[in-house]
């Protein structure tokens, strides 16, 4: 049985990261092995899927399968034709040159029914238009790729009858990757690797939390939005671990919980697993948990003062790691224990109005698991707690108000832009370092 | 008078409509023309390719074809293969009895017919099974689980006829979207084990 488990790693790990360029090792559901296939018959090719599912990447397969040299795959974006003459003549003249090509019609069902049936005719005749004696298409691959059926784009009257036809033969269906669970980590993974190289990062990983995140998240944007948000991650992050919080992705409530399906080696005794080389530090589940605390009040009108309750927790936890003692709690807060007494009656009043939000009770918790864990010569907590909040504000919150997201950090709107600029002078240190 | 079912389709005989209503239906949903077979050329020409009997389109096909059959003119010829024309229902039928022929794996000539008319949204594909032959990823992964399911449920080599095993666990995987090895969960190994060796039960 080890032997065998040992095998199946191997394959595994060959199919996630062999490949150091390119697109990832994914079947698409079967949308890669129909292409393999009709890439040795002559018939023209549709593609059909939404935004970003890697409609492209299938036309690639078909080129390479059906033996053509790279260099050779030509897309034609038909989008770009602003008229009936326009689109003509792109199309003769790529026609013209098409020997040994893979010709690949972005979205001709955009172009007028006219071009369409010129279209039409020489990809089912393969004779080149107007010539006399008729003169044959030189010999190529074609393809287009279509955002939705063949049927409804004709009963839409969007793509003409003649047309849609040339491409219904055998249509490849390219899934969504919402539909495609388990091809999400394979993707995220690949992504992760190209842009880290791209970029000159060393290598990167996600948290268990994050691949929890990417499998629960919708992709609506499929293949286009994870590299957004790897590549908006990567800008942000600087350790070595990529966090739902770079992603910018947030489970839903109770979402936490639910454990992903094992694969088979792990239900035969885990001992290959590495789900367990990463252990969240305490700062850093914490620093998840503000993110989606403000997530989730963002879009509320009578959102609490985060940012207060923020500093009250913090207070309290060294408080008590400090043995009820003011002045050696000051000293791990960086400030005066005069400030401490005087925040306290305060702290004391709102504890009500704390203790009543069930989704702050877990952030609360972690705050006092992170001070345990805090060395006493660490920065403030406070600065790092509300600096945290405050990046969070900024990089969520972007279509709020300015006056939203001061009142959510619990400071006026003036505060707010100061503690920002001070923000980015650090910021800007810390990069001139 | 009582409405019928859902469907619309009368209970009993004494819930049918008179005749005349049903005439008036019937003209009223009349088509001119049977409606266009989106793709059916793309199709065909495909399965001619598939075949190797005649040469690509751009090389003569329509005229390699009135070779074949030398009662074909070669405007219905031009008919069939660009302009989705379907043949008289005999002609297609002895064409894509011809053709299958040339594929040399035992096929279905009536399924090949169905989805050269309707096309792989109405009829399932008589060319799917083919797909992942030569898929050698595929078929690494197919071995192993095959292993699998033998070690797991201790089923002797004698017990089973192992190429058609195989060919069962290619065709489970693909029904369970079976890509790569982590998709195999041990949840897996019963239904693998009951549709691989279902006459050892």
């Amino acid at each position: 049985m080890a032997g065998l488990a040992k095998k199946f790693t191997e394959v595994e790990r060959t199919a996630r990261f062999d490949r150091a360029a390119g697109y990832v090792l994914d079947n698409m559901e079967g949308a890669v092995d129909r292409a393999a296939f009709l890439a040795k018959t002559d018939m023209p090719i549709a593609i059909i899927g939404a935004r970003g599912t890697g409609k492209m990447y299938v036309a690639g397969v078909v080129h390479q399968e059906s033996g053509g040299e790279s260099g050779m795959l030509c897309a034609i974006d038909c989008r770009d034709f602003r008229n009936r003459e326009i689109a003509n003549q792109s199309i003769s003249d790529a026609l013209a040159s098409c020997r040994g090509k893979t010709l690949v019609f972005k979205y001709p069902h955009l172009m007028c029914a006219d071009a369409q049936h010129r279209l039409a005719r020489q990809l089912t005749t393969r004779i080149v238009a107007d010539t006399q004696p008729p003169v044959s298409l030189p010999r190529a691959k074609f393809v287009a790729l279509f955002p939705d059926t063949i049927e409804r784009l004709v009963q839409n009257q969007a793509l003409t009858e003649r047309l849609g036809s040339v491409f219904a033969g055998y249509p490849i269906y390219v899934p969504p990757i919402k539909d495609r669970q388990r091809a999400v980590q394979r993707w995220a993974d690949k992504i992760l690797q190209q842009e880290c190289e791209d970029r000159s990062l060393p290598a990167r990983q996600f948290t268990p939390e994050a691949e929890k995140a990417m499998l629960c998240h919708s992709w609506d944007g499929n293949i286009s939005e994870m590299r957004q948000r790897i590549v908006h991650a990567l800008q942000t992050t600087t350790g070595g671990w990529v966090s739902p919080t770079d992603l910018a992705l947030f489970c839903k409530p109770g979402q936490r919980s639910s454990t992903a399906t094992e694969p088979l080696l792990d239900g035969f005794g885990g001992e290959i697993s590495t789900a367990t080389q990463y252990q969240p530090t305490a700062s850093e589940q914490l620093a998840q948990r503000l993110a989606e605390a403000v997530h989730r009040v963002l879009n509320v009108e009578s959102a609490p003062p985060l940012g207060i309750w923020l500093e009250d927790e913090v207070t309290l936890a060294v408080l008590q790691r400090s043995g009820g003692q003011p002045a050696k709690a000051a000293r791990h807060l960086h400030t005066t224990s005069r400030n401490i007494q005087r925040w306290l009656p305060r702290i004391e009043l709102r504890t009500e109005q704390r203790a009543s939000c069930l989704h702050w009770q877990p952030v609360a918790r972690l705050i006092q698991s992170w001070i345990s864990e805090q060395p006493a010569d660490a920065v403030s907590p406070l600065d790092w707690a509300r600096t945290v909040l405050i990046r969070q504000l900024e990089s969520q919150g972007s279509h709020c108000s300015v006056k939203h997201r001061a009142t959510l950090l619990g400071v006026s709107v003036p505060t707010y832009n100061k503690r920002l600029k001070e923000m980015a002078a650090v910021d800007q240190r810390v990069s001139g370092w | 008078m009582t409405e019928s079912s859902d469907s619309g389709a009368p209970e009993s005989a004494s819930e049918r409509q008179p005749v005349q209503h049903y005439a008036r239906q019937y003209q009223a949903l009349l088509e001119q023309q049977i409606p266009t077979a989106l793709g059916f050329s793309a199709r065909l020409n495909m399965l001619w390719d598939l075949s190797g009997a005649a040469p690509a389109l751009d090389e003569g096909r329509v005229i390699s074809l009135l070779g074949v059959n030398g009662d074909w003119r070669e405007s219905e010829v031009r008919g069939w293969l660009q302009k989705d024309v379907l043949p008289p229902r005999l002609e297609l039928y002895n064409m894509v009895k011809f053709l299958v022929a040339q594929l040399g794996d035992h096929q279905d000539v009536r399924h090949w017919e169905a989805f050269l008319i309707y096309g792989p949204g109405v009829v399932s594909s008589p060319v799917d099974h083919l797909l992942y032959r030569e898929d050698h990823g595929r078929r690494d992964i197919a071995t192993l689980i095959f292993a699998q399911v033998t070690e797991n449920y201790k089923i002797p080599p004698t017990a089973y006829d192992a190429e058609e095993a195989f060919q069962r666990c290619l065709t489970l995987m693909y029904k369970l979207n079976i890509y790569e090895i982590r998709d195999f969960q041990p949840g897996h190994l019963e239904p693998f084990k009951n549709f691989m060796f279902s006459r050892l039960d």
